[in-house]
């Protein structure tokens, strides 16, 4: 008798219980998304700021290329110019504090390396005054080419949805990877490109 | 006056928790002084956190910028009503006010239950003040309103821009009321539980309780809606944003259960599933708070991205495994009273009711949580926008609406079709006719279904009445006004209840139309030129730049004209707030012509006056605020006090249409 | 250095490319430096509603739940007036889209593509909305059965539930 009314007082419980089950795993999830989610960017000024960086890798992708004014007034800049060299493509904005963090080690970067094969190439964007750009160029004494999207023809071609956002390019005009953030230090950037299988060398 | 904020806090943490104890122990033990102490430590602890709210609206008043939370979202150049209203534009002060609410009106049904419902509400109270607890917890140790700043400003941050809005003063702390009102039925769901008192004499308790949450969540949400339509220029009122649909999440199920209630009061069913109901309600509201202040989903609401997520979190936990776990102890004992008899039944057509609105809440829930699983499992970001909603919850309104349509005709116990079907007569020939001219006029075959649908429900509800009207001015001899006021005072439940659903229908009409006949245009104009769009020429005047003591604003002047006649002048506007300069607000220029709305959006514009304009024409949308003041009327007509209560009135075993509902 | 090498050859030969190209860069340069400062939008083309159509079919990367139509932001912006030369210049709806989920990834949609794994997307509501069907169906099925065939022996355990129910309720009352 005892058995028989268990097992039916189960049959009753069962569905709620799955139910139940169902319920609590589903908020397991989410403390499980919870917990590896981390910000990695927020919101600005001109737009999207990445703060927290991931190094996104490319296949067979080729760098749209581009022709750009230059941000200082030479010569126009053209991507395919620069074949044959390894080009870190910078996206930044004057307004932007992880690009301010950044621009120093770029800096230092292309001082370092500029006899190795790798150029670094600056695109600002999203600036409402572009003098901000010019005058951010002076502020860190950043030498390395400068150009300016007005358009955002070229920040759309290669899908920028934040600012720094940096892109690797090949010698042969492939897109290697993109790390979605700020550099922290040269050695960091280094790291990078070694991952992508580039190994700079001072000369 | 922060000293005072945070003394009270922690007194009211201190009381809330050996109220809990006192409640909880006063039961087991039967120490009637113990469970009478517990009641006072409740309403001590109303009393603190009011006292604790009370100080914080002098903070801002006084502009007290000691404190961290008011130098972040206030000013003094802000208008008295902003700076007032400020108190719950972050995620502190909201807490506490979600707290004043929860233990004030826990307050309130523990003083007018307290003769009716002894038995439960010990454990009403000890589950009221466990909620509440956690609430201070969070309040004082990861969240406080009364943080102190180590130096002062000599001015504040001022609110978020976005928040300076008239819909700032009514949408916020409606739609936290009711949120924070789920937690009163929830306590009296779960005294029911641990009491196993699962008779029907609990409901009568909660029914109410969960009205008003449901129509002060309803109002917010409405609000919100009427918030988003002037002030997010995208022409619409309701986005699908994530923070939306998770605070419509609560108002469906609760939606559902005060309709699966009266099968329960009435035929002593679905006991379980109303419970079940009850527990998803209160748990959605935690959800909601939860992913809004974690800052999970992507939304236009991420004002406060905080790390109080995980005790949110915690909570629901903790709150989901003690809920279903009571509830499958509780189970046998749960079992229905009665069976249903024939499908066509008023309690099968409120399962099917119950049915479509929880398929709807989980559609909603399904779209809205499921870009968080695709990162997780597939490391894909996405979007889940408006056009997945509009796609699967569309069809799920439509048959809710018919079902509004045929759901009142249907008789307790088992309806006959003839019957059925000779009431339906006369709204449905309306219906298809108007449905048939749609078609026809529009070629627009959904939105002619939807009218159809909407004409029908409509019609066999405005049927109900005048049916109830001819009654009474036959058995009563009153005329039709005083039979009409008669009626709603008399039946409130029945036919408040049908006045929501008009609402409901009224707004359908507006949402269909803007849905199906929205216009669209861009121009970039030149001060005197002129755009047409539809029936409407819109001639741009120019700019005017004016100034507020808190803001610069910049309006467009638009002058809007239907064929040849002028129609009126509208200002669309951009706010340029002090310390905001970057993130300039809008407020949009709408003008009713008709029954349209032109909606005017001033999107860039230059110093010679050049500007880039974006026009809608909206058809009908006037009708869902007219809904909304429908709403309203019929909510306060379902809470009018009855002279008697109607389940001592009506006999056990009713059959037949004209019973009420 | 053997791209180089063959960027450099590829350039030399096509010489009178490049001087047109570089025209073609010193118009842009002029371009850029006169609409520089003001936001232009003046350099504006008004959007077809087709334009906006598509834009509203996007997310807005930089924002917060916003459309490209509906954003104020200055990347929103150029994606609108990208779409625009993008019609003008005869591309289709499809393409245009394809463009941007190819550069921005696929949660760029606001309505999630039906394939792959977001086929769960679009079926569970369905899914979800056939199992309260049958829930519901023999939910009904079972009441329905039981109390038509009153002449069924009643099961024990059944007997016992009522009384008890029925003392429930009598003690309810």
């Amino acid at each position: 008798m005892t058995t028989r009314e268990s097992t039916s007082t189960l049959r009753v419980r069962l569905p709620a219980l799955i139910a139940g089950v169902m319920v609590l795993s589903f908020i397991g999830l989410v403390a499980y998304a919870l917990q590896r989610m981390q910000g990695t960017s927020e919101l600005g000024v001109g737009g999207r700021i990445n703060t927290v960086g991931t190094l996104v890798r490319f296949t067979d992708r080729a760098a749209p290329d581009f022709v750009l004014p230059d941000l200082r007034g030479g010569a126009a800049i053209r991507l395919a110019d620069y074949r044959g060299r390894v080009v870190i493509l910078n996206f930044w904005a004057s307004w932007c504090p992880p690009c301010r963090e950044e621009a120093p080690i770029l800096r230092e970067f292309a001082r370092r390396y500029a006899e190795a094969g790798v150029v670094i190439l600056g695109i600002d964007v999203w600036e409402k005054n572009w003098d901000d750009g010019r005058a951010f160029l002076d502020e860190f004494g950043v030498s390395y080419p400068n150009a300016y999207d007005t358009e955002g023809r070229v920040t759309i071609d290669y899908g920028v949805s934040g600012v720094p956002e940096t892109f690797i390019v090949s010698p042969d005009g492939h897109l290697l990877g993109k790390y979605t953030g700020p550099v922290k230090s040269v050695e960091q950037l280094i790291g990078l490109l070694n991952e992508l299988g580039i190994a700079p060398v001072r000369r | 006056m922060a000293h005072l904020g945070s003394g009270a806090l922690i007194l009211a943490l201190i009381l809330a928790i050996y109220g809990m104890v006192a409640s909880l122990l006063g039961a087991r033990r039967r120490v009637p002084e113990l469970l009478q102490s517990g009641y006072r430590a409740t309403y001590a602890v109303a009393f603190l956190v009011a006292v604790a709210l009370i100080a914080l609206v002098i903070a801002f008043v006084r502009h007290d910028f000691r404190l961290a939370y008011v130098a972040g979202r206030s000013s003094r150049d802000m208008p008295l009503h902003y700076v007032i209203a400020a108190f719950y534009g972050g995620q502190e002060g909201s807490l506490l006010y979600w707290t004043l609410v929860a233990s004030g009106l826990g307050a309130l049904a523990l003083y007018l239950h307290r003769r009716s419902d002894r038995t439960l509400l010990p454990y009403m109270n000890a589950t009221l003040l466990s909620v509440v607890t956690f609430l201070l917890l969070v309040l004082t140790v990861v969240s406080s309103p009364f943080r102190l700043l180590p130096v002062t400003p000599p001015d504040g941050a001022g609110l978020n821009p976005l928040l300076r809005d008239p819909g700032m003063m009514a949408h916020p702390p409606l739609l936290l009321s009711g949120y924070a009102g789920f937690t009163v039925p929830f306590a009296f769901g779960m005294a029911a539980l641990i009491t196993g008192r699962l008779g029907s004499d609990w409901l009568r308790a909660i029914r109410r309780w969960t009205l008003l949450a449901w129509t002060l969540l309803g109002l917010g949400l409405l609000i919100g809606a009427w918030w988003a339509y002037h002030v997010l220029g995208w022409g619409g009122y309701w986005g699908w944003d994530p923070v939306e649909n998770l605070a419509l999440l609560p108002w469906l199920t609760s939606t559902a259960f005060l309709h699966s209630v009266i099968v329960q009061e009435r035929r002593g069913m679905l006991k379980v599933w109303n419970l079940a109901l009850l527990l998803a309600t209160f748990a959605l509201s935690i959800f909601g708070t939860f992913i809004v202040r974690s800052g999970m989903l992507s939304s236009v609401h991420a004002f406060a991205v905080s790390s109080i997520g995980h005790w949110f979190l915690s909570f629901l936990a903790l709150v989901l495994v003690v809920g279903i776990g009571l509830l499958v102890y509780r189970l046998p004992g749960l079992q229905s009273e009665r069976q249903i008899e024939s499908v066509s039944s008023r309690e099968a057509g409120f399962l099917y009711n119950n049915l479509l609105l929880t398929a709807m809440a989980f559609a909603v829930f399904w779209g809205t949580t499921f870009p968080l699983f695709s990162e997780l499992f597939w490391d894909t970001r996405i979007t889940v926008g408006p056009p997945f909603y509009n796609r699967v919850v569309g069809p799920l309104l439509l048959v809710l609406l018919l079902l509004m349509a045929i759901g009142p005709l249907l008789a307790w116990r088992r309806t006959d079709v003839r019957l059925l079907l000779h009431n339906v007569r006369w709204p449905a020939m309306t219906g298809i006719v108007v449905g048939l001219i749609g078609l026809v006029a529009f070629s627009r075959p959904w939105a002619a279904a939807a009218y159809a649908v909407t004409m029908i429900a409509a019609g066999v509800t405005l049927q109900e009445f005048w049916r109830g009207i001819q009654a009474r001015r036959r058995n009563a001899r009153e005329n039709v006004f005083l039979a009409a006021w008669e009626l709603l005072r008399r039946n409130n439940r029945r036919y408040g209840g049908y006045l929501v659903h008009l609402a409901i229908l009224l707004m359908a009409v507006g949402i269909i139309a803007s849905n199906a006949f929205q216009l669209e245009r861009q121009f970039v104009l030149r001060p005197g030129e002129q755009g047409t769009i539809g029936p409407y020429t819109v001639v741009y005047r120019g700019l005017e730049d004016r100034r507020m003591a808190d803001a610069e604003i910049v309006a467009a002047q638009v002058d809007i004209y239907r064929g040849q006649r002028y129609a009126g002048t509208v200002e669309s506007f951009r706010f340029f707030y002090r310390n905001y300069e970057d993130q300039p607000t809008a407020r949009m220029g709408i003008k009713l012509v008709g029954m349209d709305d032109v909606y005017v959006v001033l999107d860039r514009w230059q110093d010679d006056g050049m500007a880039s304009l974006r026009v809608y024409v909206n058809p009908l949308v006037i009708w869902i605020w007219i809904g909304g003041v429908v709403f309203v009327l019929g909510t306060l007509t379902l809470f009018w006090p009855q002279p008697v209560p109607a389940l001592l009135r009506v006999p056990q075993s009713v059959v037949g249409a004209t019973s009420e509902a | 250095m053997r791209g180089y090498q063959r960027v450099s050859r590829r350039n030399a030969a096509d010489f009178k490319a490049l001087l047109w190209r570089a025209c073609a860069v010193l118009l842009i340069v002029t371009v850029a430096i006169a609409s520089h400062g003001t936001s232009a939008v003046r350099a504006e083309e008004p959007l077809s509603p087709e334009a906006l159509e598509i834009a509203n079919q996007l997310n807005c990367p930089v924002c917060q739940g916003q459309s490209v139509r509906d954003s104020n932001s200055e990347l929103a912006r150029q994606m609108r007036q990208l779409i625009q030369q993008k019609l003008d210049a005869g591309e289709s709806r499809d393409e245009i889209l394809q463009y941007f989920v190819q550069r921005y990834g696929v949660s760029v949609l606001r309505e999630p593509p039906r394939q792959g794994y977001l086929w769960l997307l679009w079926w569970g509501p369905v899914v979800g909305l056939v199992i309260g069907i049958l829930l519901v169906a023999v939910y009904l099925r079972r009441r329905g059965e039981s109390s038509s065939n009153g002449m069924v022996p009643v099961e024990l355990e059944e007997l016992e539930r009522v009384e008890r129910l029925l003392g429930a309720e009598g003690d309810a009352r």
